[in-house]
């Protein structure tokens, strides 16, 4: 197995790519808990 | 609660009496569903595969040798950033037309997630570039005309953070989402329209400049970026749903306080020598 060229280009592309999009989902689901516990119950309609 | 649920104390006593009439559904607090923890369950499954097919068992490009597993992320964050454009367009054209809140939540939720993707593809592309070209940016038609759509979406969703009347502010968003998909278009038609250091489409062409095991991880890469990109959807549409309901209910608790004040007696002012805060209603 010959090593990878561009290691670290392709490392940050990636591991930079699952932190963003990783951080902006749990952004997303904090954000959907903090909100629905100001809303009643039958506005929430996806149980 | 149930029928059934917790007893209810009223004075010190315990109240144990079966409820009787339908029981109501309490909403979950959260903005997750069974079909969006399955849909997440595939999204995790699509990016292990892609992460396997991608980095292990698709072969390096004979040019670009290994910087070519960039594209497995780079391409598909791009046509989801077209996408997310696309949805905002579409539902801002309907919220003009239709005025239903729904539409507009999903205007925002589009333009939000597509910026995340656009962040994805300009990150990626410039490492890719980088080793490619020999340069992380370059003012090429195609970079620069997604460096402008990317300003368009943050200009979009600053204008949806504004102080203004709801209704202003979101008519405003609309005019200004209309325009993501022609700019969708003069990015993705700008390596044909203009000489440009970018390589024109890769699959959409009659004889494809891919093949075997690095099509499959770019088609693999498109099924894990579409799954991530639903689950981010429907959350991110469900966000939106609650802070439209959250502002209503503050909007319709300020208007009956307001109601309250208006309807009470008017106030007059103590008399000399009264204590401070006497005939003072409370606040």
């Amino acid at each position: 197995m010959t090593a990878m060229t561009h290691a670290g280009y392709i490392a940050a592309g990636w591991l930079g790519t699952a932190a963003l999009i990783g951080g902006y989902a749990l952004h997303v689901l904090r954000r959907g808990r903090r909100l629905s516990r100001q809303v009643p119950a039958e506005e929430r309609r996806w149980s | 609660m149930t029928a059934t649920s917790p007893a209810r104390t009223h004075g010190g006593t315990t109240d144990t009496t079966p409820h009787t009439g339908p029981p109501a559904a309490p909403g979950p607090e959260h903005t997750g569903s069974p079909a969006t923890r399955v849909l997440g369950l595939a999204a995790l499954a699509a990016v292990a595969l892609l992460v396997l097919y991608g980095l292990v068992v698709s072969p390096p490009d004979r040019e670009m040798a290994d910087a070519v597993r960039l594209m497995y992320v780079h391409v598909p964050a791009a046509t989801l950033l077209y996408t997310g454009c696309f949805f905002t367009t579409l539902a801002s054209a309907m919220w003009l037309w239709k005025r239903t809140p729904g539409w507009d939540a999903l205007a925002e939720t589009g333009a939000e997630v597509a910026l995340v993707f656009a962040v994805v593809t300009l990150v990626t592309g410039s490492l890719w570039g980088r080793p490619t070209w020999g340069t992380y940016w370059t003012w090429d038609a195609r970079l620069t005309s997604t460096a402008v759509l990317t300003a368009l979406l943050v200009g979009y969703l600053a204008l949806r953070r504004l102080d203004l009347d709801p209704d202003a502010r979101s008519v405003r968003a609309a005019v200004l989402g209309l325009l993501l998909v022609p700019n969708v278009v003069v990015v993705n038609r700008s390596v044909e329209w203009w000489r440009s250091l970018h390589q024109g489409s890769t699959l959409v062409r009659l004889d494809p400049q891919i093949e075997g095991d690095m099509l499959v991880a770019l088609m693999i890469g498109f099924l894990a970026g579409g799954l991530v990109f639903a689950w981010l959807m429907v959350h991110r549409f469900r966000v939106a749903w609650l802070a439209q309901q959250a502002d209503r209910i503050d909007l319709d608790a300020a208007l009956a306080a307001r109601r309250a004040e208006a309807a009470a007696p008017a106030e007059r002012p103590a008399p000399a020598g009264r204590p401070a805060g006497e005939g003072v209603s409370p606040a």
